[in-house]
């Protein structure tokens, strides 16, 4: 079964997330902080990361680059998720290697097609 | 910002003190002769129309000295002195004083040179020494109280407006950052909400009856309409405050409008309106910004489905055209509700919405959002050099067409 980490400091909406992915037949762990993210990152060797960019503890560019560094993370693709319409976020995501973009709120259909176009 | 207060902000500003009749002027005379001192002394009290208080000194220093306790009205001043020079007591006073004090300098005959020297370093006027007379100094001090009054009265003003402007110019950002932080703080709850809502829809929380399927639609539909509301109200503050910016990449125009055309054809369909598309021409790559100019179509097309009954039609035509500039243009045909020709100017303003039953209102008051749409798909076309042009006939229908250059130097912008 293939892992999805899931980095997402609103509670709801990682909820949200996690109940759509269980049901697309995913493995799901849950994190809501930078600092959770990476410990979690470390041992949870996920296939893909879904990664809110404004997060408690760091953003989440950063982060990225932190999951570079890890041996468990670091070829991992990375959909990033934001609330920001900041002009120049979503070339920003995908100079920084991002697998994919998309705002909140997003269409989860379309998320799921992009996850499952990653690592199905 | 309340009325009340802008109305306040202006009767601030007219406040400058005009001098009235019977004011004392204080005159100050500055000249190492003291039978000159005695004598413009003389002619200033021979004046019956004002009262002049005099005081004098014969060093330049003084001058300087004086004027910060004195509140003088005008000075009279030497060029030539003891100790320094006209010039550099003019240059002091200029350096070291807010409120300009009228300087006229006295110089010697026919020394034109000096004159033109002691009006550039700020004097008012000059007198050539030998030419003073009761009526001369007159008329110079009257005009040289005169002109100082009017040059401080506008420097007040301005400094006024300046300050107001400062202060506006801060609420202003406030008032968007406030937007903004409000815009991003709906997004996240709206985004839980449209995803339980979808969750449900999509059966993973168990089976629905059909009656909470339909409710639930609407709460979606309800979802997306905020969607669009909250989208619409961040990009009108980046727009007004010039902080929105495209990002331009080689585009296929023609395949980003059949994807348009597609995602908008499910609305239509509920409408059961026919949505058609005419590609008359091939169209280069250009560059554009895609999510942009999506945004900008999908509007359009979803504007004629708003304002076009169901069974109706609706016409896009793709094609090329040359004026005094090569454009590809996308025309969007209605045979909907039109727009009454004396609203047809302001359908790109702020807030400006049709009714889509009636097509009678000019303000916002159905559900049917924001009405900032046009306008912020008229700026957004404007940010990639193009236009947005309406023609419309009331009760017959509306035609929108957006033309974009094909070959832009954007590098002007």
């Amino acid at each position: 079964m293939k892992k999805i980490l899931i980095v997402e400091d609103d509670k709801n909406i990682a909820k949200a997330l996690h109940v759509r992915m269980t049901a697309q037949g995913y493995e799901v762990a849950t994190t809501f902080d930078a600092v959770m993210a990476t410990t979690t990152a470390r041992s949870y060797s996920p296939d893909l990361i879904l990664l809110d960019i404004s997060l408690p503890g760091g953003d989440g560019f950063v982060l990225a680059d932190r999951f570079q560094e890890i041996t468990n993370t670091a070829n991992v693709p990375v959909i990033f998720i934001t609330a920001s319409k900041k002009p120049g976020l979503r070339q920003r995501a995908m100079e920084a290697g991002a697998a994919d973009f998309f705002e909140k709120p997003f269409d989860s259909h379309q998320l799921i097609g992009a996850i499952d176009g990653l690592i199905h | 910002m309340t009325l009340s207060t802008a109305q306040q902000s202006s009767s601030d500003l007219i406040c400058a003190e005009l001098p009235s009749a019977n004011h004392v002027r204080r005159i100050l005379i500055i000249d190492d002769d003291p039978a000159d001192r005695e004598l413009y002394k003389h002619f200033l009290r021979a004046d019956k129309s004002n009262t002049y208080e005099v005081e004098q000194s014969e060093f330049g220093q003084r001058a300087i000295d004086m004027n910060k306790s004195g509140d003088y009205d005008c000075i009279l001043l030497d060029y030539y002195l003891t100790d320094i020079d006209g010039l550099k007591v003019l240059e002091s006073l200029n350096e070291n004083f807010t409120r300009s004090v009228p300087v006229i300098m006295l110089t010697g005959q026919g020394n034109e040179t000096i004159a033109v020297e002691a009006l550039r370093a700020g004097a008012t006027d000059y007198l050539p020494k030998r030419h003073v007379s009761e009526e001369s100094l007159k008329r110079s001090v009257n005009n040289a109280i005169e002109k100082s009054f009017l040059r401080n009265a506008v420097s007040q003003q301005t400094d006024r407006l300046k300050t107001k402007n400062r202060e506006l110019t801060r609420k202003h950002d406030e008032i968007q950052r406030f937007y903004q932080t409000v815009s991003h703080e709906l997004k996240t709850p709206l985004t839980s909400m449209k995803e339980f809502v979808s969750i449900i829809l999509d059966g993973l929380a168990g089976p629905i009856s059909e009656d909470q399927r339909e409710y639930l639609e609407l709460v979606y539909g309800s979802c997306l309409q905020m969607t669009n509301d909250v989208n619409d109200l961040l990009d009108v503050t980046r727009l007004e405050t010039g902080k929105y910016s495209v990002e331009l990449v080689p585009t296929d125009l023609i395949s980003l409008l059949k994807c348009v055309k597609q995602n908008m054809s499910v609305i239509s369909k509920d409408k059961s309106i026919t949505l058609t598309l005419d590609i008359k021409d091939s169209v280069p790559k250009i560059p554009l910004d895609e999510q942009r100019i999506k945004q900008v179509l999908s509007n359009i097309i979803g504007n004629a489905i708003k304002f076009t009954q169901k069974g109706g039609k609706i016409h896009i035509v793709i094609e090329l055209r040359k004026t005094q500039e090569e454009l590809v243009c996308i025309s969007v045909e209605d045979n909907g509700t039109g727009i009454e020709k004396e609203k047809l100017h302001s359908v790109f303003e702020r807030l400006f919405q049709v009714n889509p039953e009636s097509g009678f209102d000019t303000e916002v008051t159905s559900k049917a959002g924001l009405g900032l749409g046009l306008t912020i798909s008229k700026e957004l076309i404007n940010l990639h050099g193009g236009s947005i042009t309406v023609d419309s006939e009331f009760g017959k229908g509306s035609k929108f067409t957006v033309s974009l250059p094909l070959y832009w130097n954007n590098t002007e912008t």
